[in-house]
């Protein structure tokens, strides 16, 4: 069961609540120890927002090898992990070098309508039309941009990941994701308008 | 998160209701990765171990590496000094010089230094 991570704050910002935190480093510190079950509980935590983020950032089609890759490296990874950072920063911080991975490999994916077409017939019985088709401009405006556009886009605006906590992920200063969401927003709006939406 | 201005939140809101919905994990997916980490936890634990055997013995071997020279040479040392004495024994008519003119410069310093009051 996915426990949920981020709650608005009073100034409207997102963060993780202390005891989400505290319980993250005591799950880590067992598995420290060993202890694959809690192991299992901060999968059980993250995989929701992990399956999330690798979705916006990557092809669809390879999303549970993904998400596995993530936690694998993640297990082996547990004993450099320094407990200064959050674990959920550190494990966005895999989970988009895992993508940025498989950007290359994935460039020869089918189309995005192709994948919509597949994805979406499961979850959604009678789509829309209208909706599919702003589905798909999504996909594609999300793919026309750069990596590193399209993670902060993902991660703040689709995520909701305060700026503050990108900047952690992506290890890059706080001005520079602001600089970035700036123009990743405005490639995106000039993108849509392009095709056709007016916002 | 820090709050768009209506136009950047128009935009916002646009993105966040046509985001694809993420597909459903596998059923078994979760038991996979638990597997694979019970695998890997398992093969670290015998390398830990392994290289932990290794490391022992090449401390030993390090250890006796840095001994061996220096016991070798306090050993050589002790040799050369202890032929040095045994060379440098002196014979009984060499101490009886040496006792004779021990006791002449004594005799000597003290009239030198008599004289040496006197014409002060």
């Amino acid at each position: 069961m996915f426990v949920e991570l981020s709650k608005v704050s009073d100034k409207g910002e997102f963060y993780d609540p202390s005891e989400n935190q505290s319980a993250d480093n005591y799950l880590v510190k067992q598995c420290l120890q060993g202890d694959s079950r809690s192991f299992r509980q901060l999968y059980r935590r993250h995989q929701q927002r992990v399956r999330s983020i690798l979705y916006q950032l990557c092809t669809p089609d390879c999303l549970d090898d993904l998400v596995q890759e993530v936690f694998l490296r993640a297990w082996k990874g547990l004993p450099k992990f320094r407990q200064k950072a959050k674990f959920s920063t550190w494990l966005y911080r895999i989970a988009t070098n895992v993508a940025y991975d498989r950007r290359h490999v994935a460039s020869q994916t089918k189309t995005k309508l192709q994948n919509l077409s597949q994805e979406t017939q499961p979850h959604q019985q009678a789509p829309d039309l209208m909706e599919l088709h702003y589905q798909d401009l999504v996909q594609r405006g999300l793919a026309n941009l750069s990596f590193a556009y399209r993670t902060i886009l993902v991660l703040h605006d689709l995520e909701q990941v305060p700026q503050k906590e990108v900047a952690q992920i992506l290890d890059i200063p706080l001005g520079t994701v602001k600089s970035r969401l700036f123009h990743a927003r405005a490639a995106m709006r000039k993108y849509l308008q392009q095709q056709g939406v007016q916002l | 998160m820090t709050q768009p201005g209506d136009r950047e939140r128009d935009l916002v809101d646009f993105l966040r209701q046509n985001r694809l919905e993420v597909p459903q994990a596998a059923s078994d997916l979760e038991e996979v990765i638990l597997q694979q980490i019970n695998t890997i936890s398992t093969s670290t634990s015998t390398e830990k171990f392994l290289s932990f055997k290794s490391s022992k013995i090449l401390r030993t071997l390090k250890i006796f590496g840095r001994l061996v020279p220096s016991l070798m040479t306090a050993a050589l040392a002790m040799l050369v000094l202890i032929n040095y004495l045994k060379y440098t024994e002196f014979t009984d008519v060499e101490v009886a010089e040496i006792e004779t003119f021990i006791e002449e410069n004594w005799h000597g310093s003290l009239g030198d230094k008599h004289e040496s009051e006197l014409s002060f």
